[in-house]
């Protein structure tokens, strides 16, 4: 029989009625690295996010670590207990003190002893840092150590952890939970951390290891598990699955449907004037954009990358979390710096790496940016303040502000734009995700822009606020706007874009269009650039076997 | 005055809809105050020689207040302005008695000074991009050992009169002219957040950069343009300071730092609370004033200025920061919803945070 360390049973976990979870088991035995993976929005973080103690599962569940077993919500703190420690993806450590230190910084909220015996310790990390072949000097900074490096550093700590929750003060049995933490590593990083997992692992702890690269679970992992719609839709030897298997698991048999949005929630939307002249600034209109390229994107999350986008059309962007889609808007637009590349409007031709946002804006571009809370609006100010302020020149007129021409104007892109309420006086932060979402978009499309940058414009906003938001995309679109969709949900961006560009590894994986823009195929060579790197991993093993 | 605050009141309930006791309640404590010393003390307090003086006495502390306003609004804090305002005035005073200079071009001078000391404010800290709090401390440190130098520690006095007679001694409704000066600089402030574009996008810029820098505005512009205007006033506030007595005393910054900051900061749970606004500042710097006359008269000692301005101080931190959050709440439970499956969202953090503790409502 073998040796189960973490034991999960009928977990479930509902926000506000919807269920997110259903009766997830998982088994995870010592010695064991464990993978589990899903699309987004399968259940992993929730799940994860449970087993930390952020989220209170759904009542009637049971956790079982080394014996101990726990029915309730977890209290922060109770999984070090327990014997389950957490790298996340931010790794959570602080670059400006030293590795000692970070190795060190979780004991501190305990107060065992009123000093701290620094050179013992830090000859006992030493030790522990040997122990594991890690060449790593605990007194230098750890912002100074090379991002693998700093993830070793935040594994080990959580290792220390395990061993020193244990009540007895000995050597623990645990289980160690990487989330996502090699997203951002590279390919030889990685295969070092794989190295540490696995000598950890040995150590008769277990892993289990989240991620969104298959190719990197197979060869790391011994058994996987698959999530789908919150549900473990599989686990299995990873010996005896090939990524083909997993992505077919991942995505499900019937998601190629098109789904039409016939039945859409019927706001409405004023189509008010619509002259053909794409209007910026209103003294200077200007003609749409027939053809837009963008060719030999360098950044840094992304290599070479090139496509094409033409008058009317919606162009979506994605690939697996990690894999450079997300930068790819925020590069075009100036958001973030690029290294280099080269945008071209018909026959302007952008150097990317120069762009900022104001130039964007000059040429007509606009971007509403994933983290809408912090780089989207104002939480505190009203509508108005929000959604007028590319225009406010317009309501400048002898010397002044016109309020009331102002507000007036406002309340009518929020008609426009479906927002709800419509009070330009409203502090924005009192809406819903779903209608921020929509004033964003009205504060950007009233300018009649002549390419629309969106970066996951769905995040955090309910079905039919995303029904009306895709309304509002395809009604750019139709008045002649080039739209870039960026986002993680390939269901959404296969019904919507007419055109995929997937990134993998930060490089074009393939360009998809008209009838193979489905889930399946989006997935297929989403995930076709981490199997070239699990055939690798597979061939190196073999390697060194032999 | 009256007026203003009236006509403030009418288009401001629109805009935030905000309940009027909210809105008023430092007014009303205002009046409560007064009646309250009134009572106290019938022969001395309720004069209109005391209320005379009370008004236009406290003009450079207006000034400074809301030379404070603008780099509030823009996000950063500027701890120089009450050296800017000792050294400017010294500088108009050592100008004028000791070399001879007209006063008029002296105090063109203190003003253009502050103004210098503001742009070297901004250039520092946001060209560098160095935290403004420490900058300016520092800065105004120096100013205040430059103060020291020309003045050869000692006050300066013997200004020549046509300063002081366009200050104190000229009046209009029975009230110094520095009283309706300071009245039309809150009247060009508010018009300018009320009513201009730039207004609106210093208010942008200080509540979220990065939203901002995203919608196309010159942050670093903004932002160096609001160190120079607050160090532009500043002086001016020095210029009016020598005007009110005729003389500089090199510490006259020192006294005026913290209750300039309290006034701001209080006044920002007035009038449109949840911003820093002029009207709310105006209101704030007389409610204080207010108070430390009334408990002077009332026999008590010199230390409950500093009592009474430390502690507006901290309860109006206090309040604003309690008016504040539930809407705090309510982001982070949306932010909560909303996070999660993003990647990193990529570029630095700029600017983050403004670093007032700006209340938001």
């Amino acid at each position: 029989m073998a040796d189960v360390l973490l034991s999960i049973r009928d977990l479930s976990k509902s926000f506000n009625g919807v269920r997110v979870l259903s009766d997830v088991a998982l088994d995870v035995q010592a010695g064991e690295i464990h993978g589990l993976v899903g699309q987004n929005g399968s259940g992993k973080s929730t799940l994860i996010k449970c087993l930390s103690g952020y989220h209170a599962p759904d009542p009637h569940w049971q956790l079982r670590v080394d014996g101990a077993v726990v029915t309730r919500g977890l209290h922060p703190g109770e999984p070090a207990r327990l014997g389950i420690s957490f790298v996340h993806q931010d790794l959570g450590v602080i670059g400006e003190m030293t590795v000692l230190e970070n190795l060190l910084f979780h004991r501190l909220g305990e107060n065992r002893r009123p000093y701290i015996a620094w050179r013992r310790e830090r000859r006992e990390a030493s030790a522990l840092l040997e122990s594991f072949d890690l060449d790593l000097d605990p007194r230098v900074k750890l912002g100074s150590l090379r991002p693998v490096e700093q993830a070793q550093v935040a594994i080990i700590r959580s290792l220390m952890q395990l061993r020193e929750g244990s009540p007895g003060g000995g050597q623990r049995r645990g289980v160690l939970v990487l989330d996502e933490a090699t997203t951002f590593l590279d390919r030889t990083g990685r295969d070092s951390l794989h190295s540490l997992l696995r000598s950890i692992a040995a150590g008769g702890s277990a892993v289990l290891f989240v991620s969104h690269d298959i190719g990197e679970v197979l060869s790391l992992a011994d058994r996987v598990t698959v999530l789908r719609d919150g549900r473990v839709v599989e686990t299995a030897n990873s010996a005896e699955l090939d990524a083909d298997d997993i992505v077919g698991l991942i995505v499900g048999g019937d998601r190629s449907v098109r789904l039409d949005d016939a039945g859409e929630a019927g706001a409405a939307l004023a189509s008010e004037d619509s002259d053909d002249v794409l209007v910026m600034d209103r003294d200077r209109p200007r003609k749409p954009v027939g053809r837009l390229t963008v060719s030999g994107l360098h950044g840094l999350h992304v290599r070479d990358l090139s496509f094409e986008a033409g008058q009317g059309e919606i162009v979506g962007i994605t690939g697996i979390v990690g894999s450079g889609w997300e930068f790819v808007l925020e590069h075009l637009y100036g958001a973030s710096p690029a290294w280099r590349g080269r945008l071209q409007l018909d026959d302007q031709g952008y150097d990317i790496a120069d762009m900022t946002p104001r130039k964007a804006l000059e040429q007509g571009m606009v971007f509403v940016p994933s983290e809408r809370l912090s780089q989207g609006i104002i939480s505190e100010l009203t509508l108005e303040e929000n959604v007028m302020l590319p225009v406010l020149d317009r309501s400048f007129l002898g010397g002044r502000l016109r309020l009331r021409e102002m507000s007036r104007a406002c309340k009518q892109v929020l008609h426009d734009h479906a927002v709800h309420p419509p009070q330009p006086s409203r502090p924005i932060g009192t809406l819903s995700g779903g209608n921020q979402q929509k004033a964003v978009l009205g504060k950007w499309l009233q300018l009649r822009p002549r390419v629309v940058l969106l970066n996951e414009p769905t995040q955090g906003v309910d079905v039919g606020a995303r029904q009306l938001i895709f309304k509002l995309i395809r009604e750019a679109a139709r008045q002649g706007a080039v739209v870039l969709y960026a986002s993680s949900d390939w269901d959404e961006v296969s019904r919507l874009a007419q055109q995929v560009v997937v990134v993998a590894d930060g490089r074009v994986a393939e360009i998809l269009s008209g009838a193979a823009v489905t889930v399946d195929r989006i997935a297929a060579s989403a995930y076709q650039g981490t199997r070239r790197s699990a055939d690798l991993a597979r061939a190196s093993d073999m390697w060194s076997e032999a | 005055m009256q007026e203003g605050n009236q006509r403030v009141a009418k288009t401001e309930k629109s805009r935030y809809g905000e309940s009027f006791l909210r809105r008023f309640g430092v007014v009303i404590v205002w009046a409560v105050v007064v009646v309250a010393f009134s009572a106290a003390k019938p022969h001395t307090f309720p004069t209109t020689s005391n209320f005379t003086t009370l008004f236009a006495s406290q003009a450079p502390l207006g000034v400074l207040a809301l030379a404070l306003v603008i780099p509030l609004s823009a996000g950063d804090y500027d701890l120089s302005v009450a050296s800017v305002l000792s050294f400017s005035s010294m500088l108009v005073a050592v100008l004028n008695t000791q070399h001879g200079i007209p006063v008029g071009l002296a105090a063109v001078l203190g003003v253009a000074f502050g103004a210098t000391v503001g742009l070297a404010n901004g250039l520092i800290c946001v060209l560098a991009d160095i935290d403004p709090f420490i900058v300016t401390l520092g800065v105004g440190t120096f100013l205040d050992g430059l103060t020291l130098w020309i003045s050869k520690s000692a006050p300066v006095s013997g200004v020549s009169e046509h300063l002081v007679n366009l200050v104190v001694v000229h009046r209009f409704l029975g009230l110094s002219l520095e009283f309706w000066y300071l009245l039309v600089l809150a009247v060009v402030v508010w018009y300018f957040f009320e009513f201009t574009p730039t207004g609106r996008r210093v208010l942008i810029v200080g509540r979220g950069r990065e939203v901002a820098r995203l919608s196309g505005l010159r942050v670093k512009r903004i932002r160096i343009l609001s160190f120079v205007s607050a160090g532009a006033l500043s002086g001016l506030a020095g210029v009016v300071y020598v005007g009110t007595s005729g003389s500089a005393d090199p510490s006259a910054g020192t006294s005026l730092l913290l209750p300039a900051f309290a006034a701001v900061f209080l006044g920002a749970t007035t009038i449109a609370p949840g911003r820093f606004n002029p009207w709310g500042t105006m209101v704030a710097v007389y409610f204080l004033t207010t108070g430390i006359n009334g408990l002077a008269q009332l026999g008590v000692s010199t230390f409950v200025e500093q009592l009474f301005y430390g502690g507006a101080l901290v309860i109006a931190v206090l309040l604003s920061s309690l008016v504040g959050r539930p809407s705090m709440r309510k982001a982070r439970a949306a932010a909560d919803t909303a996070g999660s499956s993003a990647g990193p969202g990529g570029g630095p953090p700029v600017g983050a945070e403004p670093s007032t503790v700006a209340p938001s409502s």
